[in-house]
């Protein structure tokens, strides 16, 4: 009985060695990220073993895919929040905004802020080196941010074409489009095309009937898993009819607004100079 | 009014709407690029097709309506009240919400068929007597499980596929294939307005209600089970295209019978018309409003609608 009540004890004060060793489940500094393009950053700054917590959201790097999921993108559980005990709670927004007062009033540092756009972009990146501490890090990336945008902005003036006309859907049923000054369109212009939205700011629904009298070059489908050609109402679109919809390799490096966002539009130039040469050769094959 | 003259006139109404639903839309083109190399503008065929839409549907709702009001008696009544609303939400949301919506352009409507369809059929296995008082009350039973059933997948949905749904609900004929959709319903509408011209009689002695049919030969029970079933269908048919649209099956019978009484077989075509022209220039109006977006048909029969209605309400009251 003795032994057994040892043999107990034993297991026991294992059990609590290992549950204090691990550090990513019960760290005062660390971080919870309910945002996949910050968990990103936070990554590419180099301060992978910070994150305590990500979103169902955050799957890239690969390797925080085996972080715990404190919430949603944007919508933190609070009680897995709360029991996880971070320094600090960052994404772009919350759908519940009393949520960051609640993180608060436990002690937990929240920052919200909107990444929209490169400026955003440029004013996380500085944020993120002064909380992370890692102020070179984020001046690289600064630096780096600058460099690929000039890089892009020569090649279109070096190019001197007149920019692709381009619709971005972002969904079909109801026809959800990126408007002016949301990341799309940013994207989409240093990759050489211009948005036919820009009456409307951030992810509107437009009518098709706009679609079919703007006759965009060529159409961008963001909506992972949609199918337009089995929705009869596309079919009147000259862009849809003559092929000319691109999808892009890897959209949530598009749609993040975070450190792989220069090779997502790198691929996306260059898939678009491929569509057009192909069309180009079979319009002058044409007798 | 002879009803020859009423039902040219609404007929009237109904084509001006028409014309006017495939001469305006978001885009203002000149009557000279509606054919463009021998053939209809790509705009002008949207306009069409989203304009025949836009009469399908309204006419079904109105007959829907009349029906529901008659049978119940009950001037709130509505096309959706059998739980068809609830049922179409839910499987469309489900459709959506799980990724059936990558099956292809038909499978939400179908979804919303087979909900609302189910909820239907849910109510009327549910009530044992089959009574108009408990049918209505079964169907707001229903109603709301499957709302209810709505709200924890909504609850568990990806904010895009929300939008989605939440569009869906608010109700479009923007999306709505011709030969899968539109035909199908214009069919099962023409069928039913037939088949309750015929028995209009049998229809105006059940808004006596039941016992007073009964005495004049009516087997109410079972009658007013088939008229329910048949205006839910309606319903449910034009949900599953169009998603939930309110206000026109509510009002449109409503106004057509405070002018021209309570006869169905002077009212059924005329409130059929009515519901067709309300919904055109519901339509027209959510495309013209913006260039770049566009209204919900839904919340424009709404918008438009309650300040008409009111205005009818309180003319018709000051009049008697």
């Amino acid at each position: 009985m003795r032994r057994l009540f040892s043999l107990f004890c034993i297991l026991l004060a294992a059990l609590c060695l290992t549950a204090c060793s691990d550090g990513r489940k019960n760290s005062p500094g660390g971080v919870v990220s309910l945002s996949p393009a910050l968990t990103e950053l936070i990554c590419h700054l180099g301060c992978e073993d910070r994150l305590v917590a990500r979103s169902t959201a955050c799957d890239w790097p690969e390797s925080v895919k085996k972080l715990p999921t404190a919430g949603s993108f944007a919508e933190p559980e609070l009680e897995r929040i709360l029991a996880m005990k971070p320094a600090l709670v960052v994404s772009n927004e919350f759908v519940n905004p009393k949520d960051a007062d609640a993180l608060r009033q436990a002690g937990i540092a929240v920052e919200l802020h909107p990444c929209d756009g490169f400026d955003d972009y440029r004013k996380w990146v500085s944020l993120m080196g002064k909380l992370l501490d890692c102020p070179r890090e984020a001046e690289n990336e600064l630096k780096r941010t600058d460099d690929r945008i000039a890089g892009f902005e020569s090649e279109l003036k070096n190019a001197r074409k007149k920019p692709l006309r381009a619709l971005y859907v972002i969904w079909d049923s109801p026809l959800l489009t990126a408007g002016a000054g949301s990341l799309p369109d940013a994207v989409g212009r240093l990759a050489g095309l211009e948005n036919i939205v820009k009456a409307e700011k951030g992810y509107p629904s437009i009518s098709l009937e706009f679609v079919l009298k703007e006759d965009p070059d060529v159409i961008v489908w963001f909506a992972h898993g949609k199918d337009w050609k089995s929705n009869p109402s596309w079919s009147g679109i000259r862009a849809i009819r003559e092929g000319r919809v691109l999808i892009p390799r890897d959209d949530s490096a598009l749609l993040r607004p975070g450190p792989r966002i220069f090779d997502g539009i790198a691929d996306l130039k260059s898939d678009l100079e491929t569509m057009f040469a192909d069309k180009e050769s079979s319009e002058d094959a044409q007798p | 009014m002879k009803t020859a003259r009423i039902i040219l006139i609404y007929l009237a109404a109904a084509l001006a709407a028409a014309v006017c639903g495939v001469l305006f839309g978001a885009a203002r083109i000149p009557l000279s690029e509606f054919i463009q190399d021998g053939a209809l503008s790509p705009i002008v065929e949207l306009r069409i097709v989203r304009t025949a839409a836009a009469a399908v549907v309204g006419a079904s709702l109105a007959v829907s309506g009349l029906i529901f009001q008659a049978v119940l008696r009950n001037s709130l009544a509505e096309p959706y009240l059998l739980g068809v609303s609830g049922g179409a939400g839910l499987g469309a949301a489900g459709a959506i919400l799980l990724g059936f919506g990558a099956w292809g352009f038909m499978s939400v409507p179908l979804f919303a068929l087979l909900g609302a369809v189910t909820a239907n059929l849910l109510v009327f296995a549910a009530v044992r007597r089959r009574t108009a008082e408990e049918l209505l009350l079964g169907g707001v039973m229903i109603g709301t499980l499957a709302s209810s059933l709505l709200m924890v997948l909504i609850t568990f949905s990806h904010s895009r596929d929300m939008a989605g749904v939440v569009w869906w609900m608010l109700g479009s004929v923007q999306n709505i294939d011709p030969a899968r959709q539109l035909a199908p319903a214009a069919i099962l509408l023409c069928a039913a307005t037939a088949f309750l011209l015929f028995r209009s009689g049998d229809v105006d002695l059940l808004t006596f209600g039941p016992e007073y049919a009964w005495n004049h030969g009516v087997n109410a029970r079972l009658m007013t089970v088939v008229l329910l079933a048949l205006a839910s269908l309606l319903a449910a048919v034009t949900v599953s295209m169009a998603g939930i649209i309110g206000f026109c099956g509510l009002v449109v019978p409503h106004v057509v019978r405070r002018l021209h009484g309570g006869s169905h077989r002077k009212i059924l075509i005329p409130a059929a018309l009515a519901g067709a022209a309300f919904l055109m220039l519901a339509d027209i109006l959510g495309r013209v409003v913006s260039p770049v977006r566009e209204l919900p048909v839904g919340m424009v029969t709404a918008a438009v609608g309650c300040p008409v209605f009111l205005w009818l309400l309180n003319r018709s009251r000051a009049g008697s």
